[in-house]
């Protein structure tokens, strides 16, 4: 406790009490992949997903805490690399730092990556914001020999520095101490900019911002000198802003950045981004001692790691590695134990013989009118059918899935995958990044299509979103329709074969007519990690949770709409329209009843279509033109509205609209075909 | 690559500017001149694949790497030979958008990194961590061997 105050002491930090009931708005910040939402959930006690790639906070979380007394508003922000942002998700996070006035940012590091992360923070203290520091990971960096010198950074830096590692909860009591104390204290650190050093090479660059400070005259939320080195970098969105605020400004900065621009060779940019490194560089040489143990790169086991990671991003032994992964994880686990084991067991077993006989005779004697009866455990019923569906069928095969990808997402494969997969994704005009929201999309299309934000360009977001809508079955159709085709060899390999194609076909054509930049993809491979069975265990729950709640209400509210339907005829006229073009794909009348379902949840028609194979009345040209319908298929009520939430309303209503009828047309076309050569499969 | 009509020497990236306002949106193939506007096609992928596999270079690529080598005494990231280790001497864009992806990387003039893979993607090492890259991005990155 003494030496805390002492530290404090000597950063001119006053210790003085502040209005009783303040809430302090705390951003936590940082680059991807660096233990922010960890930090969050050690703070709050709340969990949201942390994995072992970068992007996966796409929402700002934020939770109200109390320590001692106080009130604090902690907001997780998405990871954002620098001041300049790229991607929509660090967008957010420095529109968050341009409006709101938080009392502490929390800028967390990977203390490994120091050199590298460095310059956010400098660039954050230029902006005068009041900034902490946060060394994460410590554990790793010393795994590598590294050492810090707490206090001489301190010192360099002007600001509290903590050094915590997240996973452990190592330094965590200390951070909860510092931010009491640094609520308690009027910190003064906010109004004294800690200048960026102008050595002689930018100091073009200095005089421009003077000149740009000088001009300005309205109040902003950051330092007029950080809007000035923004405007530098012709940062469109604070371009804007002035635009907004004081439009006469505008001529002038604008000559200044084009005297400024001609006096250097190389961008601006990359000016601006050599002079904070050659800072930085500055620091880091004081403050970073690397013990005789550095060249931790080398020793044994990460040299196993090295070998095991260089064998995935290989094609030759990285391609078998996929399939592996995905022929054990996916097909054997989730489709043959999940879909068919699992499943089989609790509906034949248990709703069958137990829970299903026992609410129909409960019912019967509670409810004497049949009509009312119906809504609860009749064909369609709530019980009978929403509640069976949900739990019995869907909840095992999402489990299974969920628990397999958390398994591969903590491994730190991902990325890898991404690497591998970026050449072919290009000629779909998406790069490898997008191989994250697609994987996840076999688990929950609605869940990835609001991934999809992590993506770069508008134009990726809309190919992708369209692509999951379309050809990517989520796990519970993927699951009924493993369990359907198990033993039918030919007909899942003609399913891949139809599906993947028309993921290429349309991926292409998209590409070829959406105008927009073309992607180019970069991503960090963060090191292979052994999966931690706690992480993994929580992921899986509370995916699995969100999806739950997700779904059991709509199976209940499309069980009474259906009993609602059929009580005042609608539904018998809706499948007598629908049965039309089901005739036409050659599948059975009461196929469309199980479209009309499919409409409701694409997976709840996934189980009507089980059903009806159960009874065997399909043949095998049927069946495959119904999985790949299906798969194909307007999207469930859920991923339609996130369709729009995400992607605007015309967008999303486009997209839908095309699934609708482009599935309609491949199952026309293949039954035509397969009929038409008389193909028996 | 090297302009047929006016011997401009300029850069792929460099030449977007030259095409706004053209309704064909990127998608044409061509490549625009940014003096004197003239149109021209640069070598598709595959034609270039073949020449490479051949081992020549097409015509406009070889001079455009000449040229590169001996200029900045660096080559493109993309030429470079694998677990070797290389200083980055120069970024070859004006791009911004470019430029910020590379910064974030740290993979500024002056660091040091190693070259892990080439194909399907790079992958380098720059202090303590990996990164992939395409060959896009590759190629604005030029380096030096150590």
């Amino acid at each position: 406790m003494e030496t805390e105050d002492l530290r404090l002491k000597n950063l001119n930090v006053a210790t003085a009490p502040v209005a009783p009931g303040k809430t302090h708005k705390i951003l936590i910040l940082g680059s991807p992949n660096v233990g922010k939402s960890v930090l969050f959930n050690n703070l709050t006690g709340r969990y949201v997903t942390v994995s072992n790639y970068p992007g996966t906070t796409v929402e700002v979380s934020e939770c109200h805490i109390n320590l001692e007394g106080s009130q604090f508003e902690i907001i997780d922000t998405p990871g954002m690399y620098s001041f300049s942002p790229v991607s929509e998700e660090e967008m957010v996070t420095r529109r968050i730092l341009l409006e709101e006035t938080p009392s502490l940012v929390m800028h967390v590091i990977d203390a490994k990556n120091l050199e590298r992360m460095l310059p956010l923070t400098l660039e954050l203290l230029d902006a005068g914001l009041p900034v902490m520091l946060v060394l994460n990971m410590m554990d790793e960096a010393r795994r590598l020999g590294m050492m810090f010198d707490r206090e001489r950074l301190e010192k360099e830096l002007g600001i509290l520095v903590i050094e915590t590692v997240s996973t452990s909860g190592e330094g965590m009591e200390e951070l909860e101490e510092a931010i009491i104390r640094f609520s308690r204290s009027k910190n003064d650190l906010s109004s004294e900019i800690r200048l960026l050093n102008s050595d002689s090479e930018n100091l073009f660059i200095e005089e421009a911002l003077a000149a740009i400070e000088n001009f300005l005259s309205e109040d902003y939320q950051i330092s007029k000198r950080s809007i000035g080195r923004l405007l530098l970098k012709e940062d469109r969105e604070v371009w804007d802003l002035i635009e907004k605020k004081e439009p006469q400004a505008l001529l002038k900065i604008k000559s200044v950045i084009e005297e400024t621009k001609a006096r250097y060779n190389r961008p601006l940019e990359l000016e601006m981004a050599l002079a904070l490194k050659r800072e930085v560089i500055g620091i880091s040489n004081e403050v970073i001692r690397r013990t005789a143990g550095f060249r931790g790169l080398k020793s044994e086991k990460r040299g196993f790691e090295e070998w095991l990671s260089r064998l995935t991003m290989n094609p030759v032994t990285g391609l078998p590695i996929l399939f592996l992964i995905l022929y054990l994880g996916l097909y054997q686990f989730v489709g043959v134990f999940g879909a068919k084991t699992v499943v089989d067991f609790l509906e034949r077993t248990i709703f069958e013989g137990y829970i299903n006989p026992f609410l129909i005779k409960l019912f019967s004697q509670l409810i004497p009118w049949p009509v009312f009866r119906d809504l609860f455990v009749g064909e369609y019923g709530m019980l009978t059918l929403g509640v069976r569906y949900a739990i019995a069928l869907i909840l095992p095969i999402v489990s299974f899935f969920f628990l397999v990808f958390a398994v591969i997402e903590d491994t730190g494969y991902l990325p890898r995958l991404a690497m591998l997969i970026d050449r072919i994704f290009k000629k779909i005009g998406l790069s490898g990044r997008a191989v994250i929201p697609m994987v996840l999309g076999f688990g929950c299309d609605t869940m990835a299509t609001m991934v999809t934000r992590t993506l770069p360009t508008p134009r990726e977001r809309v190919i992708s979103t369209m692509l999951l809508s379309l050809a990517i079955p989520c796990s519970a159709q993927l699951g009924v329709i493993f369990a359907l085709l198990t033993g039918h060899v030919l007909t899942l390999f003609l399913w891949a074969f139809v599906v993947g194609l028309v993921f290429l076909f349309i991926g292409f054509l998209t590409a070829q007519i959406m105008p927009g930049e073309k992607p180019s993809f970069y991503m960090e491979l963060p090191p292979l990690r052994f999966p931690k069975i706690t992480n993994v265990l929580t992921k899986t729950y509370v995916r699995v949770k969100w999806y739950f709640l997700e779904v059991l209400p709509l199976f209940i509210v499309a069980s009474s709409l259906i009993w609602l339907g059929q009580l005042t005829g609608v539904f018998a006229f809706l499948i007598r329209l629908l049965a039309v073009p089901v005739k036409m794909i050659g599948l059975p009348v009461e196929a469309s009843k199980m479209f009309l379902m499919g409409f409701f949840r694409r997976d709840y028609g996934a189980a009507g279509l089980y059903d009806l194979a159960r009874a065997g009345k399909l043949n095998e040209v049927q069946l495959l033109v119904a999985c790949v319908t299906l798969t194909l298929f307007l999207p469930c009520i859920a991923q339609f509205l996130m369709n729009m939430k995400e992607r605007g309303w015309k967008t999303g209503l486009g997209i839908s609209a095309f699934t609708l009828f482009f599935s309609f047309w491949v199952a026309f076309f293949l039954n035509f075909i397969l009929v038409s050569l008389g193909v028996r499969l | 690559m090297i302009c047929d009509l006016c011997h401009h020497e300029f850069n792929e990236s460099e030449a977007r500017g030259a095409c706004s306002g053209c309704g064909t949106q990127k998608s044409c193939g061509g490549v625009r001149c940014p003096r004197c506007y003239y149109e021209m096609v640069s070598a598709p992928g595959w034609i270039s694949g073949i020449a490479r596999f051949f081992n020549r270079k097409s015509g406009r690529e070889a001079v455009c790497e000449e040229k590169e080598f001996s200029e900045k005494s660096g080559v493109s990231l993309n030429e470079f030979e694998v677990n070797r280790s290389a200083e980055i001497v120069d970024l070859r864009t004006v791009d911004n958008l470019i430029l910020r992806k590379i910064i974030a990387m740290d993979a500024l003039p002056g660091a040091k990194i190693t070259l892990v893979q080439k194909f399907p993607s790079l992958v380098f090492r720059i202090n303590e961590s990996s990164f992939s890259i395409d060959k896009e991005l590759a190629s604005v990155i030029c380096v030096k061997p150590i």
